[in-house]
C-alpha cells in the first residue's frame, strides 16, 4: 500500500473517559490505515471503542494522544474553521440512529451540508447545482417520491437513505457509518449495505463501524477492535474496489 | 431494495385519467386564483396611496393611530398577496403542497378580513351591515365548504402530485421558523413577551403623555424664556429692555408681569384667602404664552378679558377654574353660561424697591375691588386654584410698583418658530446682559442684579423635574419587567436547547461552526422578539384606544379611576401613541429576547457533538 493511496491514517491513538472516579481507557495506542476506495468495516464488541475511533476519523472527538491524518495533513493541527471544512466538505457521517432533522423536510435535510458551508446570499447562488445534485441522489436512493415528507413520515430504512443521501450531498471524499443497520430489520439492513456497495463500486471509501460480524462480512476488508487495539484485518466479500488516485 | 417496515409509495399508479386536471370545481379556485391576486394588488395599491394622501394631507389632520392603521392593513394585504402569489404557483404547478397552501390562504384571509374588520369596526366607530355580510358572513360560509374540498376531494388528490419545485431557503432561516412554528413551550416565550409589551406600551404612553401634557401646560402657562427676578420688589428700566427684546430678530413676542400675593374675599363676606396674582395685557401675555386659550368666556377675544359682560365697566378679573367652581368625578365644571356678578375685594401689600411696605408708616395697605370677568383653565392644579389674573396697570399700582421708575417681576418672551430654544434664551441672555450693563449707574440698578434669564423648562424645573423623576422611575421599573422577560425567554431556550441538543451534534457534524449556531438561536430570539412585540404593540393600542372608554365604564360600574380626577388636574387619560416610544419598545423587547438566548447559545456551542449524538442523548 503506497503513502499515495492512503487516505485516512492514525497513527498511536490513545482515548479515555472519565466515568465516576475511575478512567476508562477506551482507545490505547490504534494505528490504523484506509485505503482510497476501499470499503472497510471496524468490529469489535460493544465498549470496544468502534464508535469512539469513527468520531476521532471524522474530527468529532479529539484523540489524547496520537495523530490522525486525512490525505497526509494532520487533524490534529488542523483550526477550528480547517475541522469545520473537513466535517462539511471531506467526509460525510451516517449514524445509526439516522439523526435527521425532524423540522426538516427530506430534501432540506439533505441540502443541509450544502447549506452549513455557505452564507445565505452563497446559498441561493448555489442552489441550482444543489438541486441537481440532491435530485441525482435522491434518484439513486430510491426517495424521488420523498422529497417534500418528513422524517417522521418515513420508514427506518428510507430514514437511513436520506442520511445516506444527506452524508454524500457535498461529494465526500470519506463516508464515515456507524452501525448504519444497527436499527434495521435485516432486510431493510441488507439494503442499505446494498447502497453502500454500489457507492463503494463507484469509488466511495468507507468505513462502517458494526458490532455484526455478518454485516461486516459485506465489507472488503474486516478490522477487528479489541481491547482499544486493532487485533486483526481480514479480507472481507467485496471486491477490492481501487479506482485511480484523485 | 426491500423494505419491511416501509411505507406505501405516495403515487398511486391506478389513479382515474379523468379525475386529474384542473377541470370540474377545481375551475373556480382557479379562477379566483388568478382574480383574487389582480384585486388584492389593486387594494395594496389603494392602501399606499391612502397611506401617501394621508401623510401629505394639508386639509384634514389624521391620527397617528389612524396613519398607522392603513399602514399595518398595507403590511397584511402584502403579506396575503405574496402568499396568494405562492398559492397560485403551487396550484397551476399542481404541486403536492397546492391543496394545503390553498387551505392555508382561505384560513388566513378569513382571520384577516375578520380582524380587519374589528379594526375598522374599533377605529371608526361603525359596523357596515353591507360589508358585513358580503366581506365576512359569506366567506365564513363559503370557506369551510372549499377547505372541506380541499381535503377530500378525489380530483384534489389525483391532480396534485407533483414533486415541490420551489426549494429551499438556507436552513439558517428555516430552522428558527419551523422551531418557533412546532414547539409549543415557544408559544409562551412569544407570550411573555407580548404581555410585556402591551403593559409597557400602555404605561409608557400613559406616563410620557402626562409628562408631555404636563410639560406643554408649562410652556404654554410661561412661553418660551423669562426675564425674571424671583424677589417680590421685581426690577426697574423694564420698558427700555422690552422695547430692545422688540426688535430683536429672534423674539415674536414679549409681555410684561406683575406677580405677587394678595387676599381675596367675596364681597360681603368676612372670610379670605391668599392668593397669587399676575398683572398681565391680555392681549401682549396671549400673544407671548397660551393664556387666550386658557380662557372660557373670552376664548375669542382676549382684550375683553377683564370686561365683566354684565357690567364692561367695572374692573374684571380672571380667575383661576378652580377658585370658584369645583370639578366633579368625572372631571367636568359645572360652567355657567356668562360670569354671574360676583365682586372680590383683593387686598396688596405694596412694596417698595428697597423691599419694605409702601407706606408702612401710615398702615397702609391698598384693597380693590375686582369683579369675576372670567375663568382660566392652565390645566396646572396649583396656578387654577390660586392665581387671579388682573389688568397690568392695576396689579402694578396695588403692588407699589408704578412709582416714578416702575417696576415688573418678570417679562416673558416667546421666540420665532425658526428660532431654537437654547439659541433664544442665549439671545436673550446677551441682550440682558448687555442692558445690564448700560443700566449700572442708574438708582435702581441693584434689582437688576436680581434678574435671571431662564428658559421655560429652567423656569418650571421645580415641578417637571418631579414629574420626570417619575417617569424615570416607571422607566426602570418596567425595565425589571424587561428583566423577567429575559429570564423567561431564557428559560425556554435552555429548554428548547436541551430538547434540541441532538440537532446541534447534527448540525457539527456537517461542518456548521459554532457562528452558525448562535446566529441560528439568535434568529430563533429574534423571530420570538419580533413576533411577541408585534402582538403586544397591537394588544396595547388597541386598549389604549379604548382606555377612557374602559375608564369611564370602570367608574361607571365599579366607581374606580385610575386617577381621582377631584385630587388630579387630569382629563382623558394620554393614550396618543408615541412612535419613538414604540420603536423604542420593539428594539428594547428584541434585544431582551437575543440577550435571554445569549446564554443558552452559549451553552449550545460549548456541547460537543460526539456526546449530543450518542444513543444516551436521544
Amino acid at each position: 500500500m503506497s503513502e499515495r493511496d492512503i487516505i485516512l491514517k492514525s497513527e498511536g491513538i490513545y482515548k479515555s473517559y472519565r466515568m465516576g472516579v475511575t478512567r476508562v481507557k477506551v482507545l490505547k495506542g490504534l494505528d490504523l490505515a484506509v485505503e482510497r476506495g476501499e470499503f472497510a468495516a471496524i468490529v469489535g464488541a460493544s465498549g470496544s471503542g468502534k464508535s469512539t475511533l469513527l468520531h476521532i476519523l471524522g474530527a468529532l472527538d479529539k484523540p489524547d494522544k496520537g495523530i490522525v491524518q486525512f490525505e497526509g495533513r494532520d487533524l490534529g493541527r488542523q483550526s477550528g474553521r480547517e475541522l469545520n471544512r473537513f466535517r462539511n466538505k471531506m467526509v460525510g457521517f451516517v449514524f445509526q440512529f439516522y439523526h435527521l432533522l425532524d423540522e426538516l423536510s427530506v430534501l432540506e435535510n439533505i441540502f443541509l451540508p450544502a447549506m452549513a458551508s455557505r452564507s445565505i446570499l452563497g446559498w441561493f447562488g448555489c442552489r441550482k447545482w444543489a438541486k441537481s445534485r440532491a435530485g441525482e441522489l435522491l434518484e439513486q436512493l430510491g426517495l424521488a417520491e420523498r422529497a417534500g415528507h418528513k422524517p417522521y413520515q418515513l420508514s427506518g430504512g428510507e430514514r437511513q437513505r436520506v442520511a445516506i443521501a444527506r452524508a454524500l450531498m457535498n461529494e465526500p471524499r470519506l463516508l464515515l457509518a456507524d452501525e448504519p443497520t444497527g436499527n434495521l430489520d435485516s432486510a431493510t439492513g441488507n439494503g442499505i449495505l446494498d447502497v453502500f456497495e454500489k457507492l463503494n463500486t463507484a469509488g466511495q471509501t468507507i468505513v462502517m463501524v458494526t458490532h455484526d460480524e455478518r454485516i461486516a462480512a459485506r465489507a472488503g476488508r474486516i478490522i477487528t477492535l479489541a481491547d482499544g487495539r486493532i487485533k486483526t484485518g481480514r479480507v472481507g466479500l467485496a471486491p477490492p474496489n481501487r479506482p485511480t488516485a484523485e | 431494495m426491500s423494505e419491511t417496515n416501509g411505507q406505501q409509495p405516495i403515487t398511486d399508479n391506478k389513479v382515474d385519467q379523468k379525475l386529474v386536471g384542473i377541470r370540474g370545481w377545481l375551475i373556480f379556485p382557479s379562477i379566483a386564483l388568478v382574480v383574487g391576486p389582480t384585486g388584492e394588488m389593486f387594494l395594496v395599491l389603494f392602501s399606499l396611496w391612502a397611506l401617501g394622501t394621508m401623510m401629505n394631507s394639508n386639509y384634514v389632520t389624521y391620527t397617528t393611530l389612524e396613519v398607522i392603521a392603513v399602514g399595518i392593513e398595507g403590511v397584511i394585504r402584502i403579506a396575503i398577496l405574496f402568499y396568494a402569489f405562492v398559492a397560485g404557483l403551487r396550484f397551476f404547478k399542481k404541486s403536492r403542497n397546492a391543496p394545503q397552501t390553498v387551505i392555508r390562504l382561505i384560513v388566513v384571509s378569513l382571520v384577516v378580513r375578520a380582524l380587519l374588520f374589528i379594526l375598522s369596526a374599533v377605529l371608526f366607530e361603525s359596523v357596515d351591515i353591507p360589508t358585513l355580510v358580503i366581506g365576512l358572513v359569506v366567506p365564513g360560509i363559503v370557506s369551510p365548504i372549499w377547505i372541506l374540498y380541499f381535503r377530500v376531494s378525489k380530483r384534489v388528490k389525483a391532480t396534485f402530485v407533483n414533486q415541490e419545485d420551489i426549494f429551499g431557503l438556507p436552513y439558517k432561516v428555516v430552522l428558527p421558523i419551523r422551531y418557533l412554528l412546532r414547539r409549543p413551550i415557544t408559544y409562551f416565550a412569544v407570550l411573555a413577551v407580548a404581555l410585556c409589551v402591551f403593559i409597557v406600551v400602555i404605561v409608557m404612553t400613559v406616563m410620557t403623555g402626562l409628562v408631555d401634557d404636563f410639560k406643554q401646560k408649562n410652556h404654554d402657562f410661561v412661553g418660551d424664556c423669562v426675564v425674571g427676578s424671583e424677589s417680590l420688589v421685581g426690577f426697574a428700566y423694564y420698558e427700555d429692555f422690552v422695547k430692545e427684546l422688540e426688535g430683536a430678530e429672534s423674539v415674536e413676542a414679549v409681555s410684561e408681569v406683575i406677580k405677587g400675593y394678595a387676599l381675596l374675599s367675596p364681597r360681603g363676606r368676612d372670610v379670605n384667602r391668599g392668593v397669587e396674582i399676575m398683572g398681565i395685557d391680555p392681549v401682549r401675555h396671549s400673544r407671548a404664552t397660551g393664556f387666550a386659550s386658557t380662557l372660557y368666556y373670552r376664548k375669542d377675544d382676549v382684550s375683553r378679558a377683564f370686561e365683566p359682560s354684565y357690567d364692561p365697566n367695572l374692573p374684571g378679573c380672571v380667575l383661576g377654574i378652580d377658585i370658584p367652581l369645583q370639578r366633579d368625578a368625572n372631571s367636568h365644571y359645572s360652567y355657567q353660561a356668562s360670569p354671574s356678578r360676583v365682586g372680590f375685594a383683593l387686598t396688596f401689600f405694596p412694596l417698595t424697591a428697597r423691599g419694605a411696605l409702601a407706606g408702612a408708616g401710615a398702615g397702609l395697605v391698598n384693597t380693590k375691588t375686582f369683579y369675576y370677568s372670567d375663568l382660566s383653565q392652565s390645566g396646572l392644579a396649583r396656578v387654577d386654584s390660586s392665581l387671579v389674573y388682573l389688568p397690568f396697570n392695576e396689579a402694578q399700582l396695588l403692588c407699589g410698583m408704578a412709582g416714578p421708575v416702575k417696576r415688573v417681576n418678570a417679562v416673558h418672551i416667546k421666540f420665532k418658530p425658526t428660532v431654537g430654544l437654547k439659541a433664544g434664551c442665549d439671545a436673550a441672555a446677551a441682550l440682558w446682559n448687555r442692558f445690564k450693563e448700560q443700566k449700572a449707574g442708574e438708582n435702581q440698578a441693584y434689582l437688576l442684579d436680581t434678574v435671571a434669564v431662564q428658559s421655560w423648562k429652567s423656569h418650571r424645573r421645580m415641578l417637571i423635574a418631579a414629574m420626570e423623576k417619575e417617569q424615570t422611575m416607571m422607566t426602570v421599573m418596567f425595565g425589571f419587567v424587561g428583566i423577567v422577560t429575559v429570564f423567561i425567554v431564557l428559560v425556554v431556550f435552555y429548554m428548547l436547547i436541551s430538547h434540541k441538543s441532538k440537532d446541534i451534534g447534527v448540525l457539527r457534524s456537517i461542518g456548521a461552526s459554532t457562528a452558525d449556531i448562535i446566529g441560528l438561536f439568535c434568529g430563533f430570539a429574534f423571530l420570538v422578539g419580533l413576533i411577541g412585540s408585534l402582538i403586544g404593540l397591537s394588544g396595547g393600542w388597541l386598549f389604549l384606544l379604548r382606555i377612557n372608554r374602559l375608564e369611564d365604564w370602570l367608574f361607571e360600574h365599579f366607581g374606580y379611576q385610575v386617577w381621582d380626577r377631584t385630587m388630579f388636574a387630569i382629563g382623558d387619560i394620554p393614550s396618543q401613541v408615541s412612535p419613538r416610544v414604540l420603536a423604542v419598545i420593539v428594539f428594547s423587547a428584541i434585544a431582551a429576547c437575543l440577550l435571554g438566548a445569549l446564554v443558552p447559545s452559549w451553552q449550545a456551542i460549548r456541547l460537543k457533538p460526539v456526546e449530543t449524538l450518542q444513543v444516551n442523548q436521544l
